[in-house]
């Protein structure tokens, strides 16, 4: 973790969806208009070159908090600060400043890049529209870009399809780096990709923090590759934050008892066949959150407290938080 | 559990057997070989992991088992011989017949396997009034059974519902319900925990682990999952290009891969090399199916690569199931022989 102070910032930020009826997502039916609160008082801060990975199942709102922080979407309440000037309610202007420092990237590689512009014509345009190099550098930078990110500037004159996921991967990342931005918010970038492949894309990414100064949003449900790129973790559940710590203390001694379901489920080559499952019960809808601890119906230590109090991030190690009543 | 397989008498011989099989896509750039030449054989209660990336032709040969290759695909030439019976070139009447019966199949996608019409009960009782007469009480109580054992709660409930009154774990667990109705002897499972979430995926893993101790259902569980398939399967096959490059038990391809894309597979996977500063990484991307590779298809990408590999290598049996299709297979002289996986 580094000692300097946070480049971004996200304090107390919540994110409330109203759920319309209708004839899609069948929960909706229902006559009252429900408010989802996909992300919930959530504070976190990003250290200069940190990764910071957000781990948690889907529809806990890891996404949902990644568009927030990216600026694609508003938050319902709380304050966004990079390098300590914030961000509440982001106008046209400044929306184009916070794109200059935090660029996304997304899960899907074919459906974040246009289809119909060729390879050069995505890296160019937001090199013009920020005004990043001299009109007459353009063409240079976008080669030496594509050279970054390993492809071959000969892929500048080819189109989206013909690029496999890798290379479309690749291409996102190089359209992100074109405005040499501080922070990636990185939502599932490897996920759809096959494993030889995401081995390449993890190592480019790993390369591209030794290179340049960019501290990492690193969005994944696969703790696999979390554990090897990441800093520090925080773990969401329905909305919040419920445990942050370094990763050699999250993953050698998990303190939120879904933190620990969470590693006990990942598949591990090499465990035994007869390995048991501990996780019972459903992921609640987020439409219909259990009171007090979302997570005190699948809980085995759950007791009457956490039906009724919310828990709040506390120290329960040098750098490590946990939503938790067991830990007081 | 008493043995429902008409063919009890003859244990010895294999349930499956698939020889030489081809299957081939006619497109407007040329023949696109998507299983190309793939034996193997399926055991008596045995579970099987096929692993493979995209592209690699694993789901096309559990589709082409089932006889489910539409035109402009077909199966170019191989047998697969089930329970004694050559089903390539079985009339459409009697693979039906055979369908959901002796063998069924689970989808990565329980929505589009699912009618979103229907409830629950009537779609699971008529899978078995498709195959067999039996009372309606009779058939909707099995289903019940059923879904309880996979770990629904309130079946008798969930025998109302509709498919997208469910979560998507429990949607597949209806499916996979669905295809252990009838008893069959063989499951192909098709990437069925790959959309779901890994506490869902656990449960269903441990659930579908306990079923098959009880019924003895063999499975062929395709996935690109190779940390999935160890905590489930007995032995693995593993493709590319259409192809099988290596197969063994899970102990010994897991330890010890002697396929270099097996060995490059398994390394990139970020939790088996924590410590090492860049992931060991496959140069290049698997070939799109239709390219023609001259030799060892996975030659352009391998560090180990030599003239020889210009030759088409064999699946060369080593001993008992363990075989492997390389000219250089990487015997590991710094590791030695692991039994500990137990």
């Amino acid at each position: 973790m580094t000692a300097t102070a946070p480049i971004l910032e996200v304090d107390d930020v919540s994110k409330n969806f109203e759920a319309s009826r209708g004839l899609l997502g069948m929960p909706l039916l229902s006559r009252k208009r429900e408010v989802v609160r996909a992300v919930s008082e959530v504070s976190l801060s990003l250290g200069q070159s940190e990764v910071l990975a957000l781990v948690g199942e889907s529809g806990c709102g890891k996404s949902t908090l990644g568009r927030v922080i990216a600026g694609l979407i508003r938050p319902t309440s709380g304050e966004l600060r990079f390098a300590g000037i914030s961000h509440t309610v982001l106008s046209a202007a400044e929306r184009r400043d916070w794109a200059r420092n935090v660029q996304m990237i997304f899960q899907n590689p074919y459906a974040s890049l246009n289809a119909r512009q060729t390879i050069r014509e995505i890296i160019e345009e937001p090199l013009r529209v920020h005004r990043i190099v001299p009109k007459s550098d353009i063409a240079a930078r976008a080669d030496e870009l594509l050279d970054q990110v390993g492809l071959d500037p000969s892929f500048g004159k080819r189109q989206p399809h013909q690029l496999s996921g890798g290379q479309c991967q690749r291409v996102g990342i190089a359209r992100a780096l074109t405005v040499v931005p501080r922070v990636l918010v990185c939502d599932e970038p490897v996920s759809a990709l096959d494993v030889s492949i995401q081995a390449q894309v993890l190592n480019l990414f790993a390369d591209l923090r030794e290179e340049l100064t960019i501290a990492y949003l690193f969005i994944s449900h696969d703790l696999g590759v979390v554990e090897r790129l990441s800093d520090r973790v925080a773990v969401m559940y329905l909305g919040r934050i419920v445990e942050t710590a370094t990763r050699d203390d999250l993953f050698s001694s998990p303190k939120h008892p879904y933190t620990q379901t969470l590693l006990d489920a990942v598949p591990k080559i090499g465990r035994s066949r007869a390995h048991s499952v501990k996780v019972s019960g459903e992921r609640p809808s987020p439409l219909d959150p259990p009171s007090g601890c979302h997570f005190h119906p699948r809980c085995p230590h759950a007791t009457d407290r956490c039906r009724v109090e919310i828990p709040h991030l506390k120290a329960v190690g040098s750098n490590q938080f946990a939503a938790c009543h067991l830990y007081e | 559990m008493q043995d429902l397989s008409p063919i009890a008498a003859t244990h010895r011989e294999p349930l499956l057997k698939v020889r030489g099989l081809s299957t081939h896509f006619t497109t407007v750039s040329g023949t696109v070989q998507a299983v190309d030449g793939v034996d193997f054989e399926i055991g008596h209660g045995e579970v099987v992991g096929l692993v493979g990336e995209s592209g690699s032709g694993k789901t096309m040969v559990g589709f082409s088992i089932l006889g489910l290759i539409d035109p402009p695909g077909r199966i170019a030439a191989g047998k697969v011989v089930f329970e004694g019976n050559d089903l390539v070139g079985l009339p459409e009447r009697e693979l039906r017949g055979l369908r959901g019966r002796r063998i069924s199949m689970v989808f990565q996608d329980p929505l589009t396997t699912l009618s979103p019409t229907m409830r629950i009960g009537r779609q699971m009782t008529n899978v078995i009034a498709a195959h067999q007469a039996m009372p309606m009480a009779d058939a909707r109580q099995h289903c019940r059974d059923l879904l309880g054992k996979l770990g629904i709660p309130s079946p008798d409930e969930r025998m109302h519902a509709y498919p997208h009154q469910l979560s998507g774990g429990m949607r597949q667990r209806v499916c996979i319900a669905m295809a252990m109705l009838n008893r069959p002897s063989l499951i192909i499972a098709d990437e069925p925990t790959t959309a779901l979430d890994v506490t869902t995926q656990a449960q269903i893993l441990g659930e579908v682990r306990k079923l098959r101790e009880e019924t003895g259902t063999s499975f062929i569980w395709v996935t690109h999952d190779l940390a999935v398939v160890s905590e489930l399967a007995d032995r693995l096959l593993v493709m590319y290009a259409g192809q099988i490059v290596e197969q063994g038990s899970v102990e010994t391809i897991l330890n010890r891969p002697l396929h270099p894309y097996t060995k490059g597979l398994l390394d990139s996977i970020p939790t088996n090399n924590p410590d090492a500063k860049r992931l060991p990484q496959i140069p290049g991307s698997a070939p799109p199916p239709g390219i023609g590779i001259e030799g060892c298809k996975f030659r352009p990408r391998c560090g180990f690569a030599t003239d020889t590999c210009l030759d088409k290598p064999d699946l060369k049996i080593l001993e008992g199931t363990r075989a492997v299709r390389c000219f250089h297979p990487q015997y590991d002289v710094e590791h030695p022989l692991t039994e500990a996986m137990s």
